[in-house]
């Protein structure tokens, strides 16, 4: 079913004396409107389109500078001239469901022309009635996103849902603009001639919007796929960087416990118990893993607690009383390492801090220009318009006289605010660093100092011999604290074990996704969509009479672009200018025969204006109105403006089933003279 | 194949000079108002020699500096000046703009226009250290024959 149907067109001008304009009631089907050469035929079908709010493909501006004179200015009609005083255009359309609405938009007149005016009801053939109304806004933020949206409205009533798709080099995602898809339903006069999609517009920035707006139209797969595959090597990036963030952990952790961590394993779909990273600690010259180490002192432990009389043997004190020096010396060593480090971190920071206070310094006298520059320009000096005071030709913005440009004010303000953002990460991590090692610093001061105080112990033992060794004493409590410190290591461990094994088991879920999804990313149904496309194409095309290249069977609608090529070449470069719009002809009737066979997302209009153009004055237009009129788009509806002479006219379509609009020389006409 | 480079397929490749930033000290307007800023707070009757204006030219240079040194009375700042070839450029666009006008005695003098333009600068608060500077300066007597003797050490 027809997802838009156009069923009525109300163009209405009130001027100084009477009103004028033009009403057309369109069919199902075929509709032709048969007018002179320049008698504002498309005015008419620029009505349409700027009724619907998709002005965009008639020109990069928006709103009624891209309507003509005629509905904004003055009309001439039978010698006299008439100044427009208000006008606005009605457009009565249907959707799937059978629900009529009326847009209503102004052209000249008090209301904003970016305020479209919703009736729910047909306005145009049952004027009187009065319809309940609803405003909606246009070509701002927001008009394609937003419940108020004029755009976002329409989606809603046809019953589409427009894909969200990337921007170039930006990572913001935007719907495709119902813009972007009217160049495959509608040939305006002059541009939409020059190729397929020739109109389509670019401002939105959207990347490959043409390939995009096909495959949307056809309702392709691939979109989503596409789609689909972008967001699941998103997630594998984020397991990634998850990965990575256990990995810096428990890096961050070894410098804490004096320890080391070793194999650690990238990311992988199934972590293995050999794989396990491990923390690993030097004991006695040899490599032991945490666990080993914490039962090793826990039986060191057990045998104070066996030992009850706590006494030590002279020879075993002096060698404990050497072991403590020497690590006391060690540590001693490593303090020193961390205090210069910790120097330097703190002069980067100075040096950032300094190079911050500068920039700001900067921003500052360059934001105090801006307004010099201003007050300049009011006091006429040249030099503020970057204009030589003697000989007024244009001058860099700089005192020195190089082969560089220098930016900007504003662009100038913005790098050196740029500048400062980045600085003040740096001063993050660096402030970040310096805890750390403030940390570590005292971590160490303590160690040595159990250590001292273990020392002092062992030598008081020495002095006096006691019952009881005060040294022993203090080792044992030492142990006991170093025990609990190890228990919490492993516990860490089994954590951070844990974590990376969640991250494998989504990892591998996301890896499975990815390889799911069909190569190239087009399913089987798309395939047979864009063969069948191509068929149709080819008939159509050879039904036209195209005759540049004999073997048209060879003609092939390549999935890179969706345009027709031959041996690798871009069809429309090898065809004649009259080929080249039977070329257009068969691609967008191709694209409406589509509905006759699948579910697509085509509006279910067509509509050319000016098809024969002047260059194919001998090209025959009744294979195109022909094939419009076929049975395989019964329920849906073209538009065909056209001036060919009205009896040629009428021989080609008289055994058509067709809805013939006769305007004559003037399309816009006072009220009487209107069709409907 | 993967592509090697991430440009293989580009036809064309295009390599345009990147607009810079360049300091604020090089601004034609910036040096401008500062010169005027001198001839209006620190000048003899709105006067100041070309010397007087490149002395004045390096403390405005070196704020901080200035701002730092602990100076008594009458004392001048700074015995090693660097004259400043940007600052010449920025005295002939004043003359130009007629901002500033030769004395017979060769000195350079504030016109009216731009007396009424630094006046407005003044009263807007824009450049407020510079202003500053030179106002603290401003109290000291700056004379060709101090700056002389400064630097020339005799």
């Amino acid at each position: 079913m027809q997802k838009l149907t156009l069923k009525g067109l109300k163009i209405n001008i009130s001027t100084n004396d009477g009103t004028f304009g033009q009403c057309l009631l369109f069919q199902k089907g075929l509709n032709v409107i048969r007018a002179e050469n320049t008698s504002g035929k498309t005015t008419i079908i620029s009505s349409i389109i700027y009724a619907l709010g998709v002005e965009a493909v008639l020109s990069a501006k928006q709103g009624n500078t891209v309507l003509k004179s005629v509905l904004k200015e003055k009309i001439d009609f039978e010698n006299k001239t008439y100044n427009v005083l208000e006008s606005y255009v009605l457009l009565e359309i249907e959707n799937e469901n059978k629900e009529i609405i009326t847009i209503k938009r102004q052209i000249i007149g008090n209301q904003n022309s970016n305020l479209i005016s919703v009736y729910f009801g047909n306005l145009i053939t049952d004027e009187n009635n009065q319809f309940k109304k609803e405003d909606f806004f246009l070509n701002q933020d927001g008009a394609a996103q937003r419940d108020k949206g004029f755009h976002r409205f329409l989606e809603k009533f046809m019953d589409i849902k427009l894909p969200f798709v990337p921007k170039y080099n930006d990572d913001k995602q935007i719907p495709l603009y119902i813009q972007t898809l009217i160049p495959l339903m509608f040939i305006e006069q002059v541009r939409g001639w020059s190729g397929i999609q020739a109109t389509i517009p670019k401002i939105y920035g959207i990347e490959a919007v043409s390939n995009l707006t096909f495959e949307y139209l056809l309702n392709l797969d691939v979109m989503q796929n596409r789609l689909n595959r972008k967001e699941i090597k998103k997630e594998l990036d984020k397991n990634k960087i998850e990965w990575n963030k256990i990995s810096e952990y428990m890096e961050s952790i070894t410098k804490e416990y004096n320890c080391y961590l070793e194999n650690f394993p990238s990311i992988t779909v199934e972590l293995k118990k050999e794989d396990y990273p491990n923390f690993v600690f030097d004991f006695e010259s040899k490599k032991i893993s945490s666990y080993q180490f914490l039962s090793l002192q826990r039986e060191k432990l057990e045998k104070y607690n066996l030992n009850t009389t706590l006494k030590i043997e002279n020879k075993e004190l002096q060698n404990k009383i050497d072991l403590l020096n020497k690590e006391i010396i060690i540590l001693n060593g490593k303090l020193r390492e961390n205090t210069i480090e910790l120097m330097n971190e703190k002069n980067d920071l100075k040096k950032y801090e300094v190079q911050i206070s500068e920039l700001g310094k900067s921003i500052k006298n360059y934001k105090d220009i801006r307004t010099i520059v201003k007050l300049g320009s009011d006091e006429k000096i040249s030099l503020a318009e970057h204009k030589c005071p003697t000989c007024k030709s244009t001058l860099e913005d700089s005192l020195q006289k190089e082969n560089f440009e220098p930016m900007d004010l504003e662009t100038n303000i913005k790098f050196l605010e740029s500048q400062i953002d980045a600085i003040d990460i740096l001063i993050k991590s660096s402030n970040h660093r310096i805890n750390k090692l403030n940390k570590l610093e005292n971590e160490i001061k303590e160690i040595i100092k159990e250590k001292r105080d273990l020392l002092s112990s062992f030598t008081k033992d020495a002095n006096y011999s006691s019952a009881i060794s005060e040294g022993t004493i203090r080792e044992k409590i030492n142990l006991e604290n170093e025990i609990k410190k190890l228990e919490y290591l492993n516990e860490i461990y089994e954590n951070c074990i844990q974590d990376l094994i969640s991250i494998t088991s989504l990892y591998k879920e996301n890896k499975e996704k990815l390889e799911d999804l069909p190569q190239n990313d087009f399913s089987d149904k798309d395939i047979e969509k864009i063969n069948k496309f191509g068929e149709q194409f080819l008939e159509l095309l050879k039904s036209y009479g195209y005759s540049s290249i004999t073997k048209i069977h060879e003609i092939q609608i390549t999935k890179n672009n969706y345009q027709p090529f031959l041996d690798g070449f871009d069809l429309t470069l090898e065809s004649s200018a009259s080929d080249n719009i039977r070329i257009i002809w068969a691609y967008s009737v191709a694209l409406l025969y589509m509905t006759h066979w699948y579910k697509t997302n085509h509006f279910g209009f067509l509509i050319f204006d000016e098809p024969e153009q002047q260059r194919m004055k001998e090209a025959s237009s009744e294979q195109l109105y022909k094939t419009l009129a076929s049975v395989k788009i019964s329920n849906m509806q073209s538009i065909v403006a056209t001036s060919e002479d009205s009896v040629l006219l009428n021989q080609k379509v008289n055994s058509l089933k067709a809805n013939i609009l006769e305007l004559g020389n003037k399309a816009i006409v006072p009220i009487e003279k209107w069709l409907y | 194949m993967e592509n090697i480079l991430p440009f293989e397929d580009s036809q064309k490749i295009i390599f345009s000079q990147k607009k810079i930033s360049i300091p604020t000290d090089l601004r034609p307007m910036y040096k401008i108002s500062v010169i005027l800023m001198m001839l209006k707070v620190n000048g003899h009757s709105k006067r100041l020699s070309y010397l007087q204006v490149q002395y004045l030219n390096w403390l405005v240079k070196h704020i901080e500096k200035v701002e730092d040194l602990n100076l008594k009375n009458d004392e001048l700042p700074f015995e090693i000046i660097r004259p400043d070839p940007f600052l010449d450029i920025a005295i002939e666009y004043c003359i130009g703009e007629k901002l500033i006008q030769l004395t017979n005695q060769g000195k350079l003098e504030l016109t009216t226009k731009a007396e009424v333009f630094i006046n407005k600068l003044i009263n807007e608060k824009l450049l407020k250290d510079e202003y500053k500077v030179l106002k603290n300066i401003g109290s000291r007597k700056v004379t060709d024959d101090k700056i002389k003797m400064m630097i020339g050490g005799n």
